[in-house]
């Protein structure tokens, strides 16, 4: 078996792309000024990052002003959720987001309730998509902001999102979406979709790491959680990370230059690996098979085999997936992204996702698929529940 | 992050797999539903000859599992105690829910037999009425209860073996070392 490693984990976070090194390294090298200061030092890198503001303000449609710089993905969603709540707090305190968000969505929601917010949980189908029935009953005269993912980062599932901002806007309510894994995969334009604070970070699309981004409309008010400083407007203080700046702006243009190619690529790659799965390896379930998703993010159910047990075997052989709960390092935790969507916290454990990249050749899946199939084997031999649960479905097909 | 040992022992579990007929027999899944285990006891004369299991779970559990059935093997059921700490020091990782996960599964394999006992003897014992067996006054029952004591009166040398293998386990010398653990088996159908 060869020992060259294979990257299947471009979900988590993806390799930073050459183009965007070589942009970024004169920065760290030469302008180490402050953006915030009044000399040529500052000048300069205040320019550089002006230019990266403006170039991704207009890939999504937006006007300069109103991109604002955080230090990553998680930050930019605490900041939008708190932040405009806080704001609007005058109008009221009702906020609508869906099951399936990401962790810092969640986690910020559970800090508004303790605050006097209430918070209402859509729940979703057995694909991921949120029940527009349901929003609409959600929906009180008190609610000022809804939330919800553009793109879930376990199932991939792509929500209607124009529809959502639709039914806001019809109420007066503020439509805020984390579009982090599908930022760069499409085209986002936030004045067509009726975005008023879009998520996005730079790490899922070949970027650096430690750099996100926050799309806020003119319209929207929002208040500061990182006080001090007048960087961003007065909005969001800290010095900003000029280097990290000017590569996310590179691999937001990168990203949208070769978003065709990219996206036939991932499509064929994705479609390839699912018929080879499925082939090869009996027993295997493709959650949330819709057309309507990302299509390099793959969550697999093995019958009988523990997710954590099968990335530890793969592991061991160079190929990196994640488990069905990608978030946390805890060996006990059940995505609840999958319990959402209707699968036994036993079943979800035998989950493993799988996110294809660019780089990512035919090749390596066959090799990719070769060893999950021995994998499962060796694991399927020991298991416990393996004989027990496909006897069971037989049973129930009968 | 799994260290070394743990991650030795997951790529080759000892006693992974399934035993027909096994004396004892019991499987669980933890409290929240993220993990299954099976035990199986191969058990005669009041003794452990082998003991295997089945697991869907992650490899922390595999582990543990694989380290405390090497343990158990050639230990008396009457004798057999699991150390959570001798379990955690031998893996060098601390886990202790998954620890007491699989050594509560492992006791009720054992009720498991035990109970299966009983309930030979009571049926042997409506048989024998039923054939009215002239030996009355020697109940089946007791026979059983202290079939452990005889042996342990009679055959002194078989003690001191298995008193010796729970004082110093040598799991972990066939843990760390790829050597395959020591038969009991073989040395208990000589002396029987």
């Amino acid at each position: 078996m060869s020992k060259e490693k294979i990257y299947l984990d471009n979900a988590s976070t993806t390799n930073i792309s050459a183009e965007v090194l070589n942009a970024m390294l004169p920065v760290l090298t030469n302008n180490f000024g402050n953006s915030a200061s009044n000399h040529s030092f500052g000048y300069e890198s205040a320019k550089l990052v002006d230019s990266a503001r403006a170039l991704i303000a207009e890939a999504i449609n937006a006007k300069t002003n109103e991109v604002y710089f955080t230090s990553s993905g998680s930050e930019a969603n605490s900041w939008a959720l708190v932040g405009i709540a806080n704001a609007n707090r005058n109008k009221g305190n009702h906020i609508i987001v869906s099951k399936i968000e990401h962790s810092s969505v969640l986690e910020s929601c559970k800090f508004l309730e303790k605050e006097g917010f209430e918070i209402t949980y859509l729940n979703v189908d057995s694909h991921g998509f949120i029940n527009f029935a349901e929003l609409l009953r959600a929906i009180k005269s008190r609610t000022i902001l809804i939330s919800i993912m553009s793109a879930n980062n376990e199932i991939g599932t792509i929500q209607n999102i124009k529809a959502i901002s639709q039914t806001a806007h019809e109420k007066g309510i503020i439509f805020h979406t984390d579009a982090v894994q599908l930022f760069g995969h499409m085209n986002l334009d936030v004045e067509d979709l009726g975005i008023d604070a879009m998520t996005m970070s730079a790490h899922k699309i070949y970027g650096p790491k430690g750099v996100g981004a926050l799309y806020v409309s003119n319209k929207v008010n929002i208040e500061p959680i990182v006080f001090g400083g007048i960087q961003e407007e007065g909005k969001r203080g800290g010095t900003t990370n000029t280097a990290g700046v000017v590569g996310f702006a590179k691999a937001v243009e990168i990203a949208f230059r070769d978003m065709k190619t990219n996206n036939h690529k991932l499509r064929n790659l994705s479609e390839y690996f699912v018929s080879k799965l499925t082939q090869t390896i009996e027993n295997v379930k493709i959650n949330a098979k819709t057309h309507q998703k990302l299509p390099h993010i793959i969550s697999a159910n093995f019958v009988g085999v523990d997710g954590e047990s099968l990335l530890t075997k793969l592991d061991l052989n160079g190929i990196a997936v994640s488990t069905g709960c990608p978030n946390t390092k805890d060996v006990m935790a059940v995505s609840h992204v999958l319990q959402a969507i209707g699968i036994e916290p036993d079943d979800a454990k035998c989950t493993i996702r799988f996110s294809l990249g660019k780089n990512n050749s035919y090749d390596e899946i066959d090799k990719t698929i070769a060893i999950i199939a021995q994998s499962v084997e060796e694991l399927r031999a020991i298991s416990s529940t393996y004989g027990m649960k496909t006897r069971k479905r037989k049973g129930e097909e009968r | 992050m799994y260290s070394n040992i743990v991650l030795n022992v997951f790529k080759n579990p000892k006693n992974a797999g399934r035993m027909k007929k096994p004396e004892g027999v019991a499987d669980c899944y933890n409290e929240d539903r993220t993990a299954h285990v099976e035990f199986f006891l191969r058990i005669e004369n009041g003794i452990i000859i082998d003991c295997k299991f089945r697991a869907q779970a992650n490899p922390y559990i595999i582990a543990i599992c694989s380290t405390m059935t090497n343990m158990v093997k050639g230990k008396m059921v009457s004798m057999t105690f699991l150390d959570p700490y001798t379990i955690k020091s031998t893996l060098g990782d601390e886990m202790d829910i998954d620890i007491m996960f699989c050594i509560d599964c492992f006791k009720l394999a054992l009720q498991d037999y035990k109970e299966k006992l009983e309930k030979e003897v009571k049926d042997r014992k409506k048989t024998n009425k039923q054939a009215e067996i002239e030996s009355q006054d020697e109940s089946f029952e007791n026979e059983v209860d202290d079939m452990f004591e005889e042996e342990i009166q009679q055959s002194p040398s078989q003690i001191e073996t298995t008193s010796t293998i729970i004082s110093e386990p040598d799991f972990t010398e066939s843990v760390s070392d790829e050597d395959d653990d020591f038969d009991f088996s073989d040395f208990f159908d000589e002396e029987f």
